[in-house]
């Protein structure tokens, strides 16, 4: 497994990372932080850059994201429709990152899964 | 519990801060800090995070050079309600139609913004530019 890693370092952005795991031909993003109108446009390019390489399938793992802002859903959402034949899942669960995917009716155009594994490993 | 305010008058905690994107993380732990302390459960913290930091970068995109942000959080009995003002050079009012807005209308109870237009004689150019929206605490476990 190789990896890399994209990462804000102006102040707002301090404390946000996205770290690109290559499973053969699945990729997976550790987000970490809080995405806003300060971070967002790191995880859009993070993944961007990623799909790019039209892997089999992207995983981008929210689990360690404390915040989720509508610029925030608006780039998951445009990264899934850029996605073509690539499977585009994201990891989310609970107040601050589920919720809002959810009440927003965006649970229902994206694949979301509880862990990590269940993405990894579910068709 | 306290609710903060003694007699059960509404308490009112006001925040001027620059308007700049990199401070919308104090806003939003002012937000957190507020609806935890009104004993707001996890999922109505999180909403109103979102919805205080959507109203906050709408405001913020749109200020005036070295304009600052005014927030006032009004906590009630039952809702917390937050106004946000800026001062900008356009008097046009925020999007309806904006995802964004969607977000923000989606997760409170109420969602209004509007433009408190200046003279047209040319010596204020800047207009307030106002979002206010209000979140109920939540009726028993969900």
């Amino acid at each position: 497994m190789s990896s890399e890693a994209f990462q804000d370092d102006s102040a707002g952005g301090r404390g946000f990372s996205v770290e690109v795991e290559n499973h053969g031909e699945t990729v997976v993003l550790n987000v970490v932080g809080e995405v806003d109108l300060t971070t967002a446009p790191v995880l859009e390019e993070s993944i961007a850059t990623v799909l790019a390489r039209r892997p089999d399938m992207v995983v981008v793992d929210l689990s360690k994201v404390g915040f989720l802002a509508s610029v925030g859903m608006s780039v998951l959402v445009g990264c899934n429709e850029q996605a073509g034949t690539t499977r585009f899942r994201l990891v989310a669960t609970g107040a601050s990152t589920f919720r809002p995917l959810e009440l927003t009716g965006l649970a229902d155009a994206i694949s979301i899964f509880p862990t990590r594994d269940q993405a990894l490993t579910e068709d | 519990m306290s609710d903060g305010s003694g007699a059960g008058r509404p308490e009112e905690i006001e925040l001027r801060i620059g308007a700049e994107l990199t401070n919308l993380p104090i806003i939003r732990s002012l937000a957190a800090s507020i609806a935890m302390r009104a004993d707001y459960d996890l999922d109505a913290i999180a909403d109103l995070k979102l919805a205080v930091d959507e109203a906050c970068s709408t405001l913020i995109t749109r200020a005036s050079d070295g304009a600052g942000l005014v927030c006032v959080f009004t906590v009630a009995k039952d809702e917390i309600r937050f106004q946000v003002s800026i001062k900008s050079t356009s008097d046009a009012a925020p999007s309806s139609d904006s995802f964004g807005w969607r977000v923000l209308t989606t997760l409170t109870d109420h969602a209004d913004s509007w433009v408190e237009r200046n003279g047209q004689d040319g010596s204020r150019p800047e207009h307030l530019v106002h979002i206010a929206l209000a979140k109920r605490r939540a009726d028993g476990p969900a």
